[in-house]
């Protein structure tokens, strides 16, 4: 044979494998009707295809034998079994036996009945080895678990032993292996519910004492309740094959062929038993078997915690030669050590309980947002006093004071050294710890821990500068709940671990003792703090200090032995200075007038810096402080310090602060629908000012545009008069206005507010007077939110305060209320910014569900009905803002999605533009400048829009010889 | 796990015509490859080639002694390990063929230590068969060696030799085929 005459021949019989068998001659007859040659070979192979033979069939040295089969079910339709159960219909066969739909005549009920044969063995009671799992088993009742009823033989003359009958729960609805195959691989953010079903009900059956054994997606069968359209998971079989090991049924199989068996393609997900003669059994599933199944040590919790990780692998759509070592190509990189942890080879590493692992996989997703947290604890109090007043910044003494640096959105400074020649913090893109060198700005990366895992969401941060200046202390905070205290040399070497965090403790660092021997370190957790500790550098070793649950802000005392820190006199409610003596009883150092912040020690430490409002407005102060206590009046260093958040004092006493800036304003721009284009690039349509999150509302006939301003205070509404250009304000006697519209065609603005001696609730303002007067309290309507009116202002459509009650139409005649929308289960962002279309008839709303990173964006009629998504984000990097708005003709939705970028305090700066077609038709992008865009609205003449756009820029100063 | 010397030890055993070293050393040969070939494709994953470069070296060098090898991709270690097994049996079976005992098929592979269903006979032949199709298609016995004599899955074979599922499952389908065919052949032929 030739190469030629070969290929021929591949090609021809290949195609004629892909016919049914009856097919295959006719075929090739045909395809080689012109070469006898060709066409004697390709016989002579259909022929072989038609006959059966042994060879070639299995690996050579893979001769497991999986637990025959039985051809036809044991048991026809009616047939009692065991004077009790009736059988309706043979349903499946699984490895262990055969199920069936049954009445129990006992219960009056239909059942689940699993006939299980028993085979010849040293056990001739099958019932009673299955007995004690079965009392067990009976006890779990959960919502994620297939409940199991009953136990019973049944006696046959047409089998020999005695057949086995297990009745069940009967779930209708498919198996996870049924759904995978027709629906394909679920992506994380939906497959996380579904996980954490599972991991409910497989939990329920370990606290009730039992391991399943067997968990595969064959044993989780996924349910619609009525009513509803998500699915959920009901897991089952568990414990059986524990007990169908026992009994004596397994194959002799040796360890070595158990791994050849496993890895069989043919041994897929059935049931087997395997045997060790004389040494214990085990049974399972091979794909599933955990190490230590095949290695003749006891199943335990961890056992299923490893059957587990493989089948959320499974349902990723890992394939399964990689099922073992999952990678970032399925799943967030968060994730993958997670699983990969779950399937090591030593059950004392993997998870010991199912819902750890599920709480784990969740908590990874929540990561990111965590860490945002952390770096936002300081900050936010700048950012609130920033929106609440213009700054004045007044420096007392003649100093320099000076911006060295305006932060890159991929880094956070956090503290000076003591030289003050530079600043450790954090680079946001690698989360590595790095210095920039404030002479000339140069950014050196001191760790290089990046791998790929890690990259996502782990990083260094809280960096301190040992007193001397030549090392670096942070926290490294790990893809998995284990976070660590680490100290690096400046020049990058010398790294090591001083302290392991339990799982789930953040150690945010406070300060260094003055002989940079001890360090002290908040222990941050999801419940709050867990209260200040020392760790010695030396040795390791962890103090608790003793009732300091409470605390933010702490640094040692003078002598490096106490403690000083922030705490709210529970009297005053106001944080004052405690000082805490290494031994004896906390008391004041600092307290009224005013609020007390402790920042630093001067150089010498002989003077307490703090910041204090205690002449009315935030000013940094220094009072000399002795073992005594403070001595003498404070002195103010800086007279108004709004919106600085001290890094740091140097040793040459300068004082290096961050200031944050966050600017939001309005924005119009023209767009062209029809060709998917920006017709006139965005205009700042006001002064520079402080803006707010509440959307602005163009006014019927278009010409007017409203908007809060907080540029005024108290806070006043902007009308925007689109044909002279200009903008006048009305000033609502209300304190914070909110979300305003306009209602009675132009006559009057609908606001969310509160009055001075009112209750919060819809405000309506007339828009040429400004009166203002209650429309309905909050109270009344169960929500403060602005909600939208029908064009006749016959109906009110909003959302409960509690989202999760829904959506609701108002009718303003009647009173009466119908509840238009619930958001599903999993749905933890709740409804935002309702949409009218123009014609009245349908509602636009945004859900989104945080943790898994989606928004949608759902359309539903106002006159009530089914709802359906329009448009759906799954970047958890991107979000809808709340921002959408109907196109004047009702046809389609303008939305606009975005991604903060970088820095976690979040300058948002790529936003895009999609417009929705109501009729499901796919959406399409239009062109406009990659800017940030929220609270968008489209003017009536569906050309104009309107939109807010924020800009955050965070900097650092320094503020020389303030001293 | 047995270490490097053990594997050593059975092979100069069972070359000096020790048939126990040989049931020994085939269960180890097997286990370690089939153990290797799980590492090999999860450390590729993750990019850490040259690791597993050396790996699979190692794995070589504690398997067969042999030194002078380039060791460039995974596939070129499948069908290194794959070409080792099949000769492992393929001797076997000769000397089993031609053992003193006399041309009987007396001694079967399986007959004692439980390994294969395949007797020294239809090995050889197999073997013989084989070769034919390496000459008009190596690809397609590639593929054979990878299925039956390292056990990897189809997907896995696909992944390996950079071709799809499917063609890796038709070839394998109609590679089997005509050795079946060939083998039947063959016994007609010598009845």
């Amino acid at each position: 044979m030739t190469r030629e005459q070969w290929s021929r021949v591949k090609e021809i019989f290949g195609d004629a494998l892909e016919r049914t068998p009856s097919e295959r001659e006719a075929f090739v007859r045909q395809a080689a009707h012109d070469d006898p040659g060709l066409l004697d070979e390709l016989l002579r192979l259909v022929k072989e295809s038609e006959r059966e033979s042994d060879l070639l069939s299995r690996p050579v040295l893979a001769n497991a034998r999986a637990v025959t089969r039985e051809e036809t079910p044991l048991f026809g339709p009616s047939a009692v079994l065991a004077r009790r159960f009736r059988i309706i219909r043979f349903i499946a066969r699984g490895g262990m036996g055969e199920v069936y739909e049954a009445e129990d005549e006992e219960l009056g009920d239909r059942v689940a009945l699993k006939a299980i044969r028993q085979r010849a063995g040293p056990a001739a009671d099958l019932r009673s080895l299955f007995k004690r799992e079965i009392q067990l088993a009976r006890r779990v009742t959960h919502p994620n678990v297939c409940r199991i009823f009953d136990l019973a033989q049944h006696e046959t003359e047409t089998t020999e032993e005695p057949v086995l009958l297990l009745s069940m729960e009967l779930i209708e609805g498919q198996t996870l292996t049924d759904y995978l195959k027709r629906n394909g691989p679920l992506t994380h953010a939906s497959a996380l519910p579904l996980i954490e079903e599972i991991a409910a009900g497989l939990q329920a059956v370990h606290d009730a004492g039992i391991i399943h054994g067997d968990l595969k997606p064959g044993n989780v069968m996924l349910v619609v309740r009525p009513g509803e359209t998500a699915s959920h998971a009901r897991v089952m079989d568990f414990g059986m094959a524990f007990s169908a090991a026992q009994s004596g049924e397994a194959a002799e199989i040796s360890d070595r062929e158990a791994i050849a068996f496993r890895d069989s393609p043919d041994a897929g997900e059935s049931t087997v038993t395997l045997g060790f003669a004389g040494q214990g059994l085990v049974g399972g599933t091979p794909d599933y078997l955990a190490p230590e199944q095949t290695k003749r040590v006891g199943a335990t919790a961890a056992t299923d915690v490893y059957a587990f990780a493989l089948l959320i692998g499974e349902i990723l759509g890992v394939p399964r030669a990689q099922r073992l070592a999952p990678t970032g190509e399925h799943m967030p990189a968060a994730w993958v050590n997670i699983l990969r942890r779950c399937l090591s080879s030593d059950p004392a590493r993997r998870y010991s309980r199912p819902a750890d692992l599920a709480q784990a996989l969740r908590s990874a997703l929540e990561r990111r947002s965590r860490l945002r947290r952390i770096a936002l604890v300081a900050a936010a109090s700048a950012l609130t006093l920033l929106l609440a007043a213009r700054r004045i910044d007044t420096i007392l003494r003649s100093t320099a004071n000076g911006l060295i640096l305006t932060q890159s959105p991929s880094e956070e400074m956090e503290r000076p050294s003591p030289d003050g020649k530079y600043l450790a913090g954090t680079s946001w893109d690698t989360g590595d710890l790095i210095l920039r060198d404030v002479s000339n700005g140069k950014v050196r990366r001191l760790t290089h821990k990046t791998t790929r895992s890690d990259s996502q969401f782990g990083g260094a941060f809280s960096a301190l500068f040992s007193p001397d200046g030549r090392h670096v202390i942070f926290m490294w905070a790990k893809d998995s709940d284990e976070n660590e205290i680490h100290m690096i040399g400046v020049d990058g070497k010398g790294e090591r671990t001083l302290y392991r965090a339990p799982p789930g403790e953040w150690p945010i660092l406070m300060d260094c003792s003055p002989d940079g021997e001890r360090i002290l370190f908040n222990r941050d957790t999801d419940e709050g703090s867990g209260g200040l500790a020392i760790l010695a550098v030396a040795d390791g070793s962890v103090q608790p200090v003793q009732g300091s649950a409470r605390q933010a802000r702490s640094i040692f005392a003078a002598d490096g032995r106490g403690l000083l820190f922030d705490a709210e006199n529970p009297r005053t409610a106001v944080s004052e200075i405690r000082q805490q003596p290494p031994s004896g009883t906390e008391s004041t150092l600092i307290g009224l007038p005013g609020s007390n912040r402790v920042i630093a020690w001067s150089p010498d430490r002989r003077r307490l810096i703090f910041s204090s409002d205690r002449r009315g407005q935030p000013g940094i102060w220094a009072v000399p402080v002795s073992d005594r206590g403070a001595e003498g009046e404070p002195l103010e260093l800086v007279a108004n310090s709004k919106g600085w958040e001290p890094l740091g004092i140097s040793r040459g006493g300068s004082l290096f602060y961050r200031q944050d800036s966050l600017t939001i304003d309005v924005y119009t721009a023209a767009l062209d629908l029809a060709a998917g284009k920006t017709a006139s690039p965005p205009r700042r349509m006001t002064e520079r000012f402080i803006g707010s999150y509440s959307a602005p509302n163009w006014s019927e006939d278009g010409r007017q545009l409203v908007f809060n301003s907080k540029r005024e205070l108290p806070e006043a509404l902007a009308i925007y008069d689109a044909s002279t250009q200009k903008i006048r304000y009305l000033k609502p006697d209300l304190l914070g206005v909110g979300k305003p519209q306009w209602v009675e065609h132009g006559a009057a603005i609908m606001v969310t507010g509160h009055a001075r001696n009112g209750p919060p609730g819809l405000y309506r303002v007339d828009a040429l007077t400004g009166d203002t007067r209650l429309f309905r309290s909050g109270r009344d309507l169960e929500t403060t939110f602005e909600g939208v009116w029908s064009r006749d202002g016959k109906f009110h459509y909003n959302r409960f305060a509690d989202w999760r009650r829904g959506l609701f139409s108002l009718d303003i005649a009647s009173g009466e209320r119908r509840i238009l929308y619930v958001p599903p289960p999993g749905f933890n962002m709740g409804l935002e910014n309702l949409a009218l279309s123009p014609d009245g008839r349908t509602l636009a709303f945004q859900i989104s569900n945080q943790t898994v990173g989606t928004s949608s964006l759902m359309l539903i009629p106002a006159e009530g009905g089914a709802a359906r998504p329009l448009f759906t984000i799954h970047d958890p990097q991107k979000f809808l803002y709340g921002s959408f708005t109907w196109t004047p003709d009702s046809q389609s939705v303008l939305v606009s999605s975005s991604r903060i970028v970088g820095n976690p305090r979040g300058e948002e700066r790529a936003s895009e533009l999609w417009l929705a077609p109501v009729d499901g038709s796919a959406p399409r992008k239009i062109e406009f400048p990659g800017m940030g865009v929220m609270c968008l609205r489209l003017n009536p003449d569906g050309k104009t829009i309107a939109f807010h756009s924020r800009i955050y820029k965070s900097e650092i100063w320094v503020l020389e010889k303030f001293l | 796990m047995s270490g490097p010397g053990e594997v050593t030890a059975l092979l100069s055993a069972w070359r000096e015509g020790d048939q126990d070293a040989f049931e020994k050393l085939i269960p180890i040969v097997y286990a370690d490859l089939r153990r290797i070939a799980a590492r090999y494709m999860r450390s590729e994953n993750e990019g850490h080639t040259l690791q597993t470069t050396a790996l699979v070296h190692e794995a070589y060098l504690r398997l067969t002694g042999e030194r002078e090898r380039s060791w460039e991709n995974r596939a070129h270690f499948f069908g290194v390990a794959a070409q080792i097994m099949r000769n492992l049996l393929v001797d076997h079976a000769r000397r089993a063929m031609t053992s003193k005992r006399g041309g009987d098929i007396a001694v079967q592979l399986d007959a004692s230590a439980g390994l294969t269903e395949i007797s020294p006979e239809d090995l050889l032949a197999l073997n013989d068969a084989l070769k034919r199709l390496s000459e008009v298609d190596p690809r397609a016995s590639r593929i054979v060696e990878l299925r039956y004599f390292v056990g990897l899955t189809i997907e896995e074979i696909a992944e390996v030799i950079d071709a799809s599922v499917r063609t890796v499952n038709r070839e394998w389908k109609t590679a089997k085929t005509w050795l079946r065919a060939e083998l039947r052949g063959r016994k007609r032929a010598i009845a």
